[in-house]
């Protein structure tokens, strides 16, 4: 995998900061990388050393024959309701997506967006920011250039696309900010399937693209 | 004050009993309640995530693994995931983290993701190796639950040199560490 999440993304997803869309991609690009993982464990490791420093002399020591009791009726109800959701392994789809887009690409439910392109937006929390919008775009297929008002994450799913910034493929995280802009171009002989965060809405050069950005809200 | 060492943590995993148990729990129970409190949450809800978070730790004693990492690296997880889902229980989404993948297949090497090399050791000094305006961004995201944003406006510096003090942060620590970290 050559295209990662910055470093100050990854930061902030292993201290637990990053808001749900942006945490389920880089949780879904980690999955597949290896070199990410390792430096997700090491945020791990910087949690656990903070921990183990922390002041505690103004925190209220807890009684811990509550707890006990606690745990004795709480191991009893887990051991009744202890069936999570049954991930497949064997998808293309990442795990921690799967509860939210299924466990196949092809029974993604695809709406029109452009001549070209389909789009399927879906919910991963409450509140109007809590979206991911998957993409469907037919090979060589160009999107049009656009700036960005905040951070965009995009991970591809199939296929693969190019902007002026590299060449992304399944499993790779493309990020841009504000001060970037790109006009990325399916490279792929099969139509690029890839899911995008954003905390702002883009900026197209293309007036009609503009007028549409409400009706995209990507 | 008696040290949670590698040791203790593996007689811990081998015996599971309620005494060892209680010696974990006196050490991280007030550590992970201060974190909460420190990332805004008030007395009843770290108290609420502190006994969930140990719990955890009960029930899934057996999936610690040392060679993954060290102990207190696997609570801060544990209680970081908690604590993800308590801002969560008024969303009708819940949350499934990458954590949650590699439990739900805890016999399957096929995707195990984490390093297999303990780096624990090193962590400590790599952390004080850092800069103070790098260590007061990292201090901030891990122990005062802060976003980039809320970093920025705390510092009252751009967002942009909140995300370059944390890479470069990240990069010297990774440097730093190399020996231990693929």
């Amino acid at each position: 995998m050559k295209n990662h999440p910055d470093l100050s993304t990854l930061l902030a997803y292993s201290s637990g900061t990053l808001r749900t869309p942006f945490a389920l991609l880089v949780s879904s690009h980690i999955e597949k990388c290896h070199e990410c993982s390792g430096l997700y464990n090491l945020g791990h490791e910087i949690g656990g050393k903070l921990i183990e420093e922390i002041e505690t002399s103004d925190v209220e020591e807890s009684d811990y024959s509550i707890f006990l009791e606690k745990l004795d009726k709480e191991s009893k109800k887990n051991k009744i309701n202890d069936k999570g959701y049954d991930f497949n392994r064997k998808s293309l789809i990442p795990g921690v997506l799967q509860p939210y887009i299924g466990q196949d690409l092809e029974d993604i439910k695809w709406s029109f967006l452009a001549f070209g392109i389909k789009k399927c937006q879906v919910k991963v929390g409450d509140g109007e920011d809590n979206l991911l919008t998957l993409l469907k775009i037919k090979s060589n297929k160009k999107i049009p250039e656009h700036g960005h008002t905040g951070s965009e994450l995009t991970l591809v799913l199939q296929g693969s696309f190019d902007d002026e910034h590299g060449s992304y493929k399944v499993g790779d995280i493309a990020e841009h900010n504000g001060e970037s802009k790109h006009q990325p171009f399916v490279s792929s002989k099969e139509d690029c399937i890839c899911i995008i965060s954003t905390d702002g809405p883009l900026i197209f050069n293309n007036y009609l693209a503009n007028k549409l950005q409400s009706f995209i809200r990507i | 004050m008696f040290e949670i060492d590698k040791e203790f943590i593996k007689k811990f995993q081998i015996n599971k009993n309620a005494n060892d148990f209680e010696v974990v729990f006196r050490y991280y129970a007030p550590r992970i309640k201060s974190l909460l409190i420190k990332g805004g949450a008030d007395v009843a809800q770290a108290e609420d995530v502190m006994h969930d978070t140990m719990i955890n730790v009960w029930e899934k004693l057996h999936m610690y693994n040392a060679d993954k990492g060290s102990f207190s690296a696997w609570i801060y997880t544990i209680a970081r995931n908690n604590r993800i889902d308590l801002l969560r229980k008024k969303s009708s989404k819940p949350y499934t983290d990458i954590n949650e993948i590699e439990i739900a297949s805890e016999n399957d090497d096929g995707q195990v993701i984490a390093e297999k090399k303990s780096i624990s050791l090193h962590v400590k000094n790599a952390i004080n190796l850092l800069p103070i305006k790098q260590r007061k961004v990292i201090e901030l995201s891990f122990m005062n639950d802060m976003t980039q944003d809320e970093i920025a406006s705390k510092l009252e510096i751009p967002i942009g040199t909140v995300k370059s003090r944390m890479r470069l942060a990240y990069q010297k620590m990774k440097d730093n560490l190399k020996e231990v970290v693929a």
